[in-house]
């Protein structure tokens, strides 16, 4: 071993790190990046990873794919039924409301309707009981009224005897005219719709009753039922209201209260209708609200 | 927690966007990256240059990424390929150092005349003796002893990264040990 040459010894003794070399490289100043080149780096480094676009992966693609691809064509069939809307110069909103409103508010006004139907055929007592009764009701019996029967019965009297806000979708509408108890409404042509109605549910003969129609032209059966129907219809709230009724409905509405004195009541109603008709001609209301 | 965590996993999550990862790995190799690439070129504005291509490549590089090897490995792979093309826009060719396989230079290097009584100020010294010397190495022998001695490498480990064969590697090692023990002065 020490007939080894000095020079391999040194450079093993150097590749095992016990050379004075290294201890000497080690004793030597620890030099390290500026913090500003630090900083450039790390920024970029963040850069990169912060603005690299996002890849899915095949897991992805394969759980989310299916629902991804569905949700892109309903976005799109949403965008082109908008965009020929937007192109016919037809606005979505210019149509019947009952056409565009789907789901729980829908139900609400046909359950009105029901409801309105039900006190004009006097089935039951008065309309405060016709009123209490509603609270409690399930909607789900909405649909089993049957709307061809129940239009063929009286009904103005009753309108103003219940109370009830009409507005769009009402039969009473059909009639043309509805007294209301500080303020006489008339309903356009336009308001009225056809509007399809399910197949009354089978109920039980318990839950029937059969009312006399005053016309005497045939009998109609209510479900007995329907009392318990339509409570979130008299809690409706009035903004929606509002918003089922066409503008000029509303402007006429406005412009009854002022005739009637009701000065507080018609200028919040008119603020109200300047926040759901941001873009009404100025012009335009002032001759409605103006007008003889 | 991150101390327990290896280079090659770090980077695979800076790969899968932890910036946090990449953060980490810079702390661990930044120090000794730099020094390895200052005493190679000799020169603080273009080790700053040098230093960041090579974090710049990198991070380029992230997305193609792949354990191979050990990360250290692959980081001074790039530092080297960066050098290399530095060396070669200064002297327009390669330096001749990368083209031998040995190296029988060592006759060149001035012996030390330094001798202190103090030992602190010897070592202080010596040592930056010894960084004249190195600086005084062929570029290839000078990238070897600093593979070994910044990076830690093993003799396989510094061929991978300079792209020749182990031998070649120790050979260059051997070459850079024997001029800085000349240059020192040691008589054995």
């Amino acid at each position: 071993m020490n007939s080894q040459d000095p020079k391999d010894r040194a450079f093993e003794e150097y590749l095992q790190g016990q050379s004075k070399y290294s201890r000497l490289y080690q004793a030597l100043d620890k030099v390290e990046p500026k913090g500003h080149v630090d900083a450039t780096i790390l920024a970029a480094a963040r850069r990169a990873v912060g603005s690299r676009p996002w890849v899915a992966s095949r897991q992805f693609l394969s759980k989310w794919g299916g629902p991804v691809k569905i949700a892109a064509v309903l976005t799109l069939c949403v965008g082109l039924v908008v965009l020929i809307h937007d192109e016919t110069g037809q606005s979505l909103f210019d149509r019947d409301p009952l056409e565009v409103i789907d789901g729980e508010l829908k139900e609400r006004i046909i359950a009105r309707d029901a409801v309105v139907e039900e006190a004009e055929e006097g089935t039951t007592q008065s309309a405060t009981d016709a009123q209490d009764r509603m609270r409690a009701a399930p909607q789900r019996h909405l649909q089993a009224l049957p709307k061809k029967e129940a239009s063929l019965l009286p009904s103005e009297d009753v309108a103003d005897e219940i109370n009830l806000p009409i507005g769009v979708g009402s039969t009473l509408k059909q009639k043309g005219r509805a007294e209301m108890p500080d303020a006489e409404i008339e309903f356009d042509a336009k308001s009225t719709h056809s509007m399809p109605l399910a197949e009354p549910e089978p109920v039980s003969p318990s839950t029937r009753t059969v009312a006399p129609s005053t016309t005497g032209q045939r009998d109609v059966e209510v479900d007995v039922g329907i009392e318990d129907i339509v409570t979130s219809t008299v809690e409706m709230d009035e903004s929606v209201e509002k918003a089922i009724l066409s503008s000029e409905d509303w402007l006429k509405e406005i412009k009854q209260l002022r005739a009637t004195g009701q000065l507080r009541e018609a200028e919040a109603s008119l603020k109200r209708f300047k926040v759901a008709y941001p873009n009404y001609p100025d012009e335009d209301l002032r001759a409605i609200l103006n007008s003889d | 927690m991150d101390n327990e965590v290896g280079d090659e996993t770090l980077m695979i999550r800076y790969q899968n966007g932890d910036a946090r990862a990449f953060e980490v790995l810079y702390g661990r190799h930044k120090g000794r990256l730099y020094r390895y690439l200052l005493r190679q070129c000799g020169n603080q504005s273009v080790a700053d240059e040098l230093f960041q291509d090579v974090w710049m490549k990198l991070i380029g590089a992230r997305d193609r990424y792949e354990v191979r090897a050990k990360f250290g490995t692959y980081l001074y792979h790039l530092a080297h390929n960066r050098v290399v093309d530095f060396y070669r826009r200064q002297a327009k060719v390669n330096p001749s150092s990368y083209a031998h396989e040995d190296c029988p230079q060592v006759e060149d290097i001035p012996s030390s005349q330094h001798n202190q009584p103090d030992v602190r100020e010897e070592v202080r010294q010596q040592s930056n003796r010894l960084l004249e010397l190195i600086e005084e190495l062929p570029e290839a022998q000078r990238e070897a002893f600093l593979l070994k001695e910044e990076a830690g490498m093993s003799v396989v480990e510094i061929a991978a990264v300079m792209g020749v064969n182990p031998e070649t590697a120790k050979s260059r090692l051997r070459y850079a040990v024997a001029k800085l023990r000349k240059g020192l002065g040691e008589v054995v």
